[in-house]
């Protein structure tokens, strides 16, 4: 007899692992592993449903096998961390088409269960009558998109413990469904297939359990990111996606390099990069045909006037390339892509790809005047039609011709369902309903962006993936405001959960008028406490939602960029749906609050939105990080030296904060210990610029534990002593009353402390002359000239005189270390730093990619000396009068620099 | 031969329709509110949403034109102004190229008493974004099923504004779905806002709503009003503006979201241009009309509906004020029948057929009352 029994066993700082699930003879017997939970067994029970008018057939699985003279249903079952992983082969043993539904049903034995949550962003009640959700569309949300998609779960929730079954985001999977049958306790997952003569289909399902202290829906959803962290994995070395979103300001206009800089700005989205629509490479055999309306002359390109119907196809092209070969790496240009093939010049659809053509009733089939502004606009499917392999070809041929950094998908949503011919082919995803079989689109642009992350620019990096939406991406936009009560509202929290830990930006306009539409009959003062108000609310949003804002909010509003490093670390970390963390106070009012990473990369974030500051404990509950140590010490974030006495109870580390009023407050992990209840451990930094020391002094019963050290981004690993001699963090440490353990980063970046790097251009800043020598080899001139570029920038924006000297580049490979010199090292196997060194201040790295990266972190000292704050400035949705009344033009808000600076 | 009978009077409206207009302060949905009446129509106004017409109650069938209206304040938070939200149904006056706040106040509210009307006025400023001083004026008149909208806009900042109004009617007459009615005047039609458009010869024009979906359209006017109609008694409330308010740019706007569940009948006024100083005064119509499967001409206080079978025209009508009997002229190309309208008062109508009909298309049938 065979029998396979899956034993997932707890570490003890793991959390709740995945139900056992024991395939059998008889069936799949199922048993909860969470104490919490409020049934004891549950047998997983497969129903079919063969389209489109069949209903529900209960089968049997006898070894993990269910056969009916159809077809033969096979399982297995693996642990994934916290799920259990159900692997599914159906196989259609008849000579005709089949359509399928195959549902996996947790029937219980028992058990109360109070809410069902079907995937969509409201929990039910359960009551007597079934919980079904049997569509995968919502409320159409984008003009021209579809609409938000449910995570694909269908969970219930007693008191302190969830049960779910669910699907991989991501899987080509063009339809699921969920219920709840209360009175024959049986909760319902199921899939739609369409199963061509004699051919299998393969498919997973998962199975976990979570608890609900810390948010119903948020457990379920953090189980996946846990276990199955490859669908939101990031590249931490792609220099586009982790800053501010440039809108439109070095496309449409020529960039500015060191304002963008000072915005944090690394990405734009290059809108409509191409003459006709659906032809984003621009052929010539295709490029003479009637336009539907006559092409304007606009800004694009990094600010050239362009008239598509004036200009020849070659020259477009020609242009195009010089463009981007100048700015494209540079500022991060995403070239607009048609929206992943999801539209098409109308003509040319109906001409070459009829079969492309998607006609889903429920979203805009036809748009006029949009993304070329000239054109008309079908919605197409590139996947399986005959547009699959032109527009694929396309942006192949687009990478090789403009090299761009990437691709900017707009649309990047669900929930438009094809049903052209392709639907007749035997390709993965077909699902059906009573309209007939249908594919739904975002199987097609989750397709798109794996192309373009196949592709290599010449820099040999994989192109980057933005999209528009919460499919797969390796950076995702919502076009809505944190403001925007109506979108963003709508859209949170699934858009999130969809995302996950990869990176996320909002983009919208001020909003002014909306938020304050009777401006005028307040003081002046009162509205600028107003947006000073709205700022702050911005910036605890970021925080919160894990989210770059760009320059339409951080214009005059300077406390949005004081923040961006630490946002930019926050969401490197990783957002994650549960905030495992109590108050006492119980129910201490923190509307913001976030957690970044897992175990040990741990950072809690808490935003106290009140005029007064409110005080307590928080209790970070370990078991809920997901790492490998029972106890994580925390440790408050300042740029400034800090401490932070951390309590041990009961696998918890609690804390004693003052949450002050308007200011984010973040707490990272630093250190995880096997440390018994009742240690103290003070944990305190010693924070400079160039070297981090972190000191946790611990008093309490001894312990012998192994260390999981903190990485910090831009530093070397941690040299790691303990009473003062060095540690082997991998090896069990024996830790006494009174240890010290002492963690010490060097900086990648830098070798000197800040106050070093300042003390270069006292002189300078006290005579706004930059009369020093940049000296750098002939590879590194592009570095140097940057420094002229830096106080030129200075000059334009007046805080240095018109006529005020800026810095000589001299070309040299025999730099002397001489005062008043800053020297450029670009030599392989060079260390990377930036620091002073014989009254000069020089910038070391190993490649020329490398020191820009120095030389932009070095600026960004700088920039405590040379102060520029980018001003309120009429811009999107923020009209100039409102400014002017409030004598805020050209001006910035005050803000307090909570964190103090770096030394 | 001229053939003609009157239909049976629903003579559930025939009672007296000479009660005097009144006007009395009240709350709706915990707003100051403002309600017009008289023997046909009670007319809730909320001048702290925009002066919004928030309830209409057709009195002879007592029956609910506009559904529930229902106001809500929430605080998102301490450091945003509160959100805000405003039953979508009704009727209020909105700027095309401004800010679209259903909440935005018109503050200052009067209410005046004349012998045989009453009215509401209301004032805001800075409507819409833009800095003008907007004042609406609701008026009632005795025994009519039409209330006056008179919306005057004054700029009184320093630059020229170029403004667009915009008068909004979401209607459900008796909690239905309402089809609305317009006649389109030849010429492109857009629909939605990036989607498509069409070349249209003109015409009566029916949306319903379970046909098209969701479809929104601009349409060039071919009249003077556009229209809801729907519920058991098949009542029908409409807005009209003056024909020189719609010339140009004007055109009517219908459109509906998966929230709104119907379709809304809307007029955009031209666009005009009003100097530092300067303003200017629309005058709409905003009427009900009873016992109408739709409405297809409106000629003064009149309403038709009518159907062309063979060579016989049926036709249908209903008013909006008492008025005595009159001669009515109906012409299609060269053909031309006169027949009597009896006298009719709001809530009453009366239908007859006219034989002879010519092959025409019901577009080219005009009914011209004396």
């Amino acid at each position: 007899m065979k029998r396979l029994f899956l034993a997932l066993l707890a570490a003890a700082a793991l959390p709740l692992a995945a139900a056992e699930l024991e395939i059998g003879p008889e069936g799949i017997a199922v048993t909860p592993q969470d104490p919490a939970a409020n049934w004891k067994k549950a047998a997983l029970v497969p129903y079919m449903t063969l389209g489109p008018e069949g209903k529900p057939m209960a089968l049997a699985f006898r070894n993990g096998q269910a056969e009916t003279p159809e077809l033969t249903w096979r399982v297995t079952a693996k642990k994934r961390h916290a799920l259990t992983e159900i692997s599914s082969e159906i196989e259609n043993k008849t000579q005709k088409e089949l359509w399928i539904e195959p549902e996996l049903r947790l029937v219980f034995d028992g058990g109360t269960f109070l809410r069902f949550w079907d995937g969509f962003n409201v929990v039910k009640e359960a009551g007597a009558a079934p919980l079904l959700r049997r569509t995968t569309k919502s409320k159409f949300e984008k003009n021209v998109g579809a609409s938000m998609m449910p995570f694909p779960v269908s969970a219930v929730f007693g008191k302190k413990s969830a049960v779910f079954l669910g699907g991989a985001l991501f899987d080509p999977i063009s339809f699921s469904a969920s219920g709840f049958y209360p009175e024959a306790r049986q909760l319902a997952f199921s899939f739609r297939f369409v199963l061509a003569p004699g051919k299998s289909v393969a498919f997973r399902m998962f199975l976990g359990e979570s608890g609900t202290r810390y948010g119903e829906r948020e457990g379920v959803v953090q189980k996946f990111y846990d276990s199955l962290p490859e669908l939101w994995a990031t590249d931490q070395e792609n220099p586009y996606i982790w800053g501010a979103y440039t809108h439109y300001q070095s496309w449409w206009a020529k960039p500015d390099a060191e304002l963008l800089r000072r915005r944090y700005a690394t990405i734009e989205w290059c809108y409509c990069p191409y003459r006709r629509s659906g032809d984003i490479y621009g052929y010539d055999e295709l490029s003479d045909y009637k336009m539907f309306s006559k092409p304007r002359n606009v800004p694009k390109l990094g600010g050239v006037m362009v008239d598509a119907g004036k200009m020849t196809n070659a020259d477009y092209r020609k242009l195009r390339k010089e463009r981007f070969d100048r700015f494209g790496r540079k500022f991060g240009w995403m070239f607009y892509n048609s929206c992943c093939g999801l539209w098409c010049e109308i003509t040319l659809a109906q001409k070459r790809f009829p079969d492309s053509i998607n006609d889903d009733p429920d979203v805009p089939r036809i748009l006029t005047t949009w993304s070329t502004a000239y054109d008309k606009e079908i919605r197409t499917f590139p996947y399986g039609t005959g547009y699959q392999k032109f527009y694929e070809d396309s942006v192949r041929d687009t990478a090789k011709e403009v090299d761009p950094p990437g691709f900017a998908f707009d649309c990047g949503y669900g929930g438009a369902f094809y049903r052209g011919p392709a639907v007749g082919k035997d390709i993965p995803g077909r699902a059906w309903d009573e309209k007939g079989k249908f594919i739904e689109q975002a199987l097609a642009v989750n397709r798109q962006v794996d192309l373009v992350r196949s592709l290599k620019g010449r820099d040999g990096r994989p192109l980057t993936a933005w999209v528009n939406g919460y499919l797969k991406a390796d950076r995702n936009e919502l076009e809505a405001g944190f403001r925007n009560h109506g979108r963003f509202m709508r859209n949170m929290p699934l858009w999130r959960y969809w995302v996950g830990p990869k990176p996320a930006s909002i983009s919208s306009h001020f909003m002014f008028t909306l938020l304050f539409p009777d401006w005028r009959t307040k003081t002046p003062e009162e509205l600028t406490e107003a947006l000073a108000k709205v700022a702050d609310y911005t910036m605890l949003s970021a925080f919160k939602y894990g989210m770059f804002y760009d320059f339409v909010q951080t214009n005059g509003n300077p406390v949005l960029l004081y923040v961006m490093p630490e946002l930019e670390e926050c969401i490197r970390t990783g957002w994650q749906a549960t905030v495992p963390l109590t108050t006492v106070p119980a129910g201490l009012r923190i509307p913001f609050r976030s957690r970044y990473g897992r175990g040990v990369q741990t950072i809690f974030y808490l935003g106290n939105s009140a005029p007064k500051p409110v005080s307590g404990t928080l209790r970070f509950d370990n078991a809920q990080l997901d790492g490998k140590r029972a106890v994580y010490l925390f440790l408050r974030h300042l740029r400034e030296d800090s401490s932070t006495v951390n309590k041990v109870e009961q696998g918890e580390t609690c804390v004693d904060a003052e949450l002050p009023s308007r200011t984010p407050v973040l707490f990272r992990a630093v250190a995880g210990v096997d440390c018994p209840a009742g240690t103290l451990v003070t944990v305190s930094a010693q924070r400079q610029l160039h070297k981090r020391v972190i000191t946790l002094d611990f008093k309490g019963k001894a312990f012998t534990s192994p260390l999981e050290v903190r990485e910090l981004r831009a530093f070397r690993p941690a040299e790691v002593t303990l009473d003062g001699k060095k540690a082997d963090p991998k090896a069990p440490l024996a830790f006494r009353d009174g240890s010290r353990l002492v963690l010490t980063y060097k900086s990648l970046e830098f070798r000197s402390p800040a106050s070093a790097i300042a003390s270069f251009f006292v002189g300078a800043k006290v005579r706004k002359q930059a009369e020093f020598t940049v000296c750098a080899p002939e590879e590194a001139r592009s570095q140097a000239e940057r420094f002229v570029t830096y106080f030129e920038f200075l000059k334009d924006k007046k805080v240095f005189g018109k006529n005020s000297a800026v810095p000589q580049v001299v070309i040299t490979s025999k730099p002397k270390f001489e005062k008043g010199k800053i020297l450029l090292f670009c030599r392989e196997k060079q260390v990377s730093g930036a620091g002073r060194q014989s009254g000069a201040l020089a910038v070391w790295a190993a490649s020329p990619e490398a020191l820009d990266r120095n030389i932009t972190a070095l600026f960004r000292v700088m920039d405590k000396t040379f102060v520029y704050d980018p001003p309120f400035v009429q811009t999107m949705g923020l009209p100039r009068e409102p400014l002017l009344y409030t004598k805020l033009y050209g001006k910035c808000l005050p803000y307090r620099k909570f964190w103090g600076e770096y030394k | 031969m001229k053939r003609a009978f009157f239909a049976a009077l629903l003579c559930a409206a025939a009672q007296v329709l000479t009660a005097a207009p009144e006007a009395k302060e009240t709350t709706l949905s915990g707003q100051k509110a403002v309600v017009l009446s008289n023997a046909c129509l009670r007319a809730t106004v909320v001048p702290g949403t925009m002066g919004a017409l928030a309830g209409l109650r057709w009195l002879p069938g007592e029956s609910e034109l506009f559904g529930p209206y229902q106001y809500t304040r929430e605080t998102i938070n301490e450091l945003l102004p509160d959100k805000q939200t405003v039953t979508v149904r009704g009727n209020r006056t909105l700027f095309w190229n401004g800010t679209v706040l259903f909440h935005q106040p018109l503050g200052k509210c009067e209410i005046r008493r004349a012998k045989d009307a009453v009215s509401v006025a209301m004032t805001g400023r800075f409507i819409g974004g833009f800095p003008v001083v907007l004042t609406r004026v609701l008026t009632l008149k005795e025994g009519a099923s039409a209330i006056g909208i008179a919306v005057t806009v004054s700029n009184f900042g320093k630059e020229p504004q170029e403004i667009r109004l915009w008068e909004h009617l979401v209607a459900d007459p008796e909690g239905s779905v309402p089809d609305v009615s317009l006649i389109a005047g030849p010429g492109v039609r857009r629909l939605g806002r990036y989607q498509d458009t069409e070349k249209h010869k003109g015409g009566n024009l029916v949306v319903d709503t379970f046909r098209d979906g969701n479809l929104s359209r601009h349409i060039v006017p071919g009249a003077d009003w556009i229209a809801a109609t729907g519920g058991k008694s098949r009542l029908t409330v409409f807005l009209r503006a003056k024909k020189e308010d719609l010339a140009e740019d004007g055109f009517f706007y219908t459109w509906k979201s998966e929230t709104a569940k119907m379709h809304t009948a809307e007029i955009l006024l031209r666009r005009i241009t009003l100097e530092p100083g300067g303003n200017r005064t629309f005058e709409l119509e905003l009427g009900v009309l009873s016992g109408l499967a739709v409405l297809r001409r409106l000629q003064g206080d009149h309403g038709f509906d009518f159907k062309r079978s063979g060579g016989t025209l049926t036709w249908r009508v209903s008013v909006l004020r008492p008025v005595p009997a009159r001669k009515c002229l109906v012409s299609a190309g060269t053909w031309q029948k006169e027949f009597t309208l009896p006298a009719l008062r709001p809530g009453e109508c009366a239908g007859g057929r006219i034989t002879g009909a010519p092959d025409l298309e019901d577009d080219a049938f005009a009914f011209q009352v004396e």
